[in-house]
């Protein structure tokens, strides 16, 4: 098999020639650039700078060398506007860290670095609208500012508030996710997941939307959780406008990529804490569901793709409701967090839902143990998720910056040991 | 206990912030001490919702909205518990510390804490040390209260409990820490007297240590 074949036959439940791995394909499994640059120079790859592809993560992007020693079966079909809202026009404009790795971001993107050594940026590279992020002097990624006025809960506009941050795909970039799926394709033999996003429905990282120049409305977190009880009206009435624009979205995206994709990327919304889900199972089901269904039943209906979402924390009474709703695949399987054993979910929902990621706990082992422990734990936690296929191996989440290369490298090859000691060695 | 009281704790645990409001002036026009309507009715109904959380019998939505409710109800009372010259249980800052912007957590421990009738100063997300010190110092607090989601800030909390140590509050006030990646053992490795692993034991706590400082 070669890596598509690879998983394709485990996000449909078969059991695969090795286990699939995804090192780097989208904007939680991925790796910040301060890590990455630290691998490369442990793996003895040449040194250079580090594109990033996530700007307020500082997710680098991963090169073929790196992707093919790290044996990723997956690359991701990227979006051509980063996420602070500058497009990628080929130029690039160098950025160092504060712990001095040098990375490229799109020229377009503008900051300053203040006395104190903070750096801030400017949402859509404009210096006349408020500075909408902030790296602190020694910090690895950035911290959304918040930026709304007040809201008055008496008179509340919700499609005017979100008129700037939901938008059809331009012609330009559709175009671009048609030449950029051919040629992956065509060029290599990955497994393709399409980075679309779009249905991340209520999505604390993107609410406060530090890509636009003047948001407004309910977007600091906490106020918008609470709006979920308190004004369910408003939350109901975005929601809709989003989806009506991802069904749009879709169709063009559809047309622009046709069936050269796999899988899609619709949400990073996180529906678990670390003791619990975050919300009810009836509010679930009452104000998410009902917009996840539509979405997923078009991508159904009209195409070969599985749906993927992102969602932290512990959902296990949220997973059936996941499932029902038509999403196929689910990262990034948190297993650190309550309720979430591994043995669990493959018994329960191991037969309807993909599981990628949760190959190791990113909260203790990976930044704080031994190669030794990590390797260890990736190697006990294999052959449980991926029994009967429908499994790709990835960390829980992003690698954080300080993470140790030996350890990212221990995690990434104990399951190379695994799958040549199981399924022989490949070359 | 009296029904309006019942009523006031009954609201705010449903988050009907109008109908808290209303219900606390109608209980002082009953006559009813504002130190009592706080005590049975707005904290009383607070109390239920932090052990409910606990259970995870409601969640994050609810909490919140229970407390804006109590909030406002409080909004009502504060004048009369000035003038009654009602005490406060103790005094918090809390804050989500330097380079930390999850705030959730640590605006939950706030509302329990203040659920337990302490006043809380909230100094917000990305707090510095000194920040933490000069905040407990100006307020008199007994507690300094922080919060960590990410294993790359955690060590700011050892940065915390050093500058109360190397200020005079030291032993003067305790240090309570808690957040998705901390546990137990890592409390007592940086040195700060308390854990817990969720708001609702927090406050409990919180009180405890507040009571012992006063004694
Ligand atoms: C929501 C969320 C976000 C939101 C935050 C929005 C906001 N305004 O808070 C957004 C999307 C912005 C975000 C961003 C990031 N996040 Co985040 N996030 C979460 C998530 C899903 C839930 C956190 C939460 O709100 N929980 C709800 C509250 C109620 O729970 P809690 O905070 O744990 O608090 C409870 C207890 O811990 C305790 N408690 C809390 N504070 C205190 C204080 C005291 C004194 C006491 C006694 C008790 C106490 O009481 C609370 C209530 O019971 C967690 C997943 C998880 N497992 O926790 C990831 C998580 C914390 N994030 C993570 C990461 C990596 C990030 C990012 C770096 C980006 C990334 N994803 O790569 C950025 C960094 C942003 C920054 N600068 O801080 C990782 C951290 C991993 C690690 N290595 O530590 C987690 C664990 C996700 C994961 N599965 O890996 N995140």
């Amino acid at each position: 098999m070669n890596s598509r074949e690879r998983v394709i036959a485990a996000i449909n439940h078969k059991e695969p020639d090795r286990i699939p791995i995804d090192f780097g394909a989208t904007g939680q499994t991925g790796i910040n650039v301060c890590a990455l640059y630290r691998l490369r120079d442990y793996l003895g790859l040449p040194k250079k700078d580090v594109d990033v592809f996530e700007v307020i993560q500082m997710l680098g992007v991963v090169d073929e060398d790196l992707r093919q020693i790290m044996k990723s079966d997956v690359i991701g079909l990227n979006h051509p506007e980063d996420s602070m809202g500058v497009p990628d026009t080929g130029k690039k404009k160098k950025f160092i860290m504060p712990d001095g790795t040098p990375c490229l971001l799109n020229a377009g993107n503008e900051w300053d670095v203040d006395p104190d050594g903070s750096i801030y940026m400017y949402p859509q590279g404009d210096r006349s609208a408020p500075r909408s992020v902030k790296m602190l002097d020694h910090g690895y990624f950035f911290n959304i500012i918040d930026r709304a006025p007040e809201y008055d809960e008496d008179n509340l506009t919700p499609r005017e508030d979100f008129k700037n941050f939901f938008s059809v795909m331009s012609d330009e970039t559709a175009k671009y996710y048609e030449n950029e799926s051919k040629r992956l394709y065509d060029e290599t033999e990955y497994a393709i997941i399409g980075n679309l996003a779009g249905a991340g429905f209520g999505d604390p990282g993107a609410i406060p939307a530090p890509f636009e120049k003047h948001p407004k409305g309910i977007r600091k977190f906490d106020d918008w959780v609470a709006a979920q009880l308190m004004y369910p009206e408003y939350v109901e009435e975005v929601f809709e406008m989003q989806t009506e624009y991802m069904l749009k979205n879709l169709q063009i995206y559809k047309d622009a990529v046709g069936d050269r994709i796999q899988i899609v990327w619709i949400s990073g919304t996180d529906f678990g804490t670390q003791n619990g889900p975050f919300m009810s199972k009836d509010l679930f089901e009452e104000l998410y569901k009902p917009y996840y269904r539509r979405v997923c039943d078009w991508v159904h209906n009209n195409t070969n793709w599985k749906t993927y979402i992102h969602t932290c924390g512990a959902i296990t009474t949220l997973l059936d409701d996941i499932a029902d709703m038509g999403v196929d695949i689910v990262n990034p399987v948190q297993l650190s967090a309550k309720g979430m054993d591994a043995q669990l979910l493959k018994d329960k929902w191991g037969d309807r839902l993909v599981f990628w990621g949760g190959g190791v706990d990113t909260q203790h082992t990976l930044p704080s143990g031994t190669p030794e422990e990590v390797a260890a734990q990736v190697t006990e936690r294999l052959p449980v998720l991926s029994r009967g296929g429908g499994y790709v191996f990835n960390t829980i989440h992003n690698i954080v910056g300080d993470t140790k290369a030996e350890n990212i490298w221990a995690a990434f090859h104990a399951v190379h040991e695994y799958n040549d000691r199981h399924f022989g060695r490949q070359g | 206990m009296s029904e309006i009281l019942e009523e006031i704790s009954s609201l705010l645990q449903k988050g009907r912030a109008p109908k808290v409001k209303a219900a606390v002036q109608q209980a002082l026009d009953q006559g009813i001490p504002a130190s009592t309507i706080l005590q049975d009715g707005l904290l009383a109904g607070m109390d239920v919702v932090g052990a409910k959380f606990k259970n995870n019998e409601v969640f994050v939505p609810e909490v919140l909205v229970a407390a804006r409710a109590m909030n406002k109800g409080v909004e009502v009372l504060r004048p009369y518990l000035v003038s009654d010259g009602v005490e406060e249980k103790g005094v918090a800052v809390i804050g989500t510390v330097k380079g930390d912007m999850h705030d959730i957590g640590k605006n939950l421990v706030r509302m329990m804490l203040e659920g337990k009738g302490l006043r809380v100063i909230d100094l917000g997300v990305d707090v510095a040390p000194e920040t933490f010190v000069d905040a407990a110092r100006e307020n008199g607090a007994q507690l300094v209260c922080c919060s960590a989601l990410l294993t790359t800030t955690m060590p700011e909390m050892k940065n915390v409990v050093d500058a109360v140590n190397a200020s005079e509050l030291k032993g003067r006030v305790k240090i309570m820490v808690g957040g998705a990646p901390i546990t137990q053992e890592y409390a007592d490795e940086i040195g700060a007297d308390c854990y817990t692993p969720d708001a609702a034991t927090a406050a409990e706590a919180a009180l405890h240590l507040c009571e012992q400082m006063s004694a």
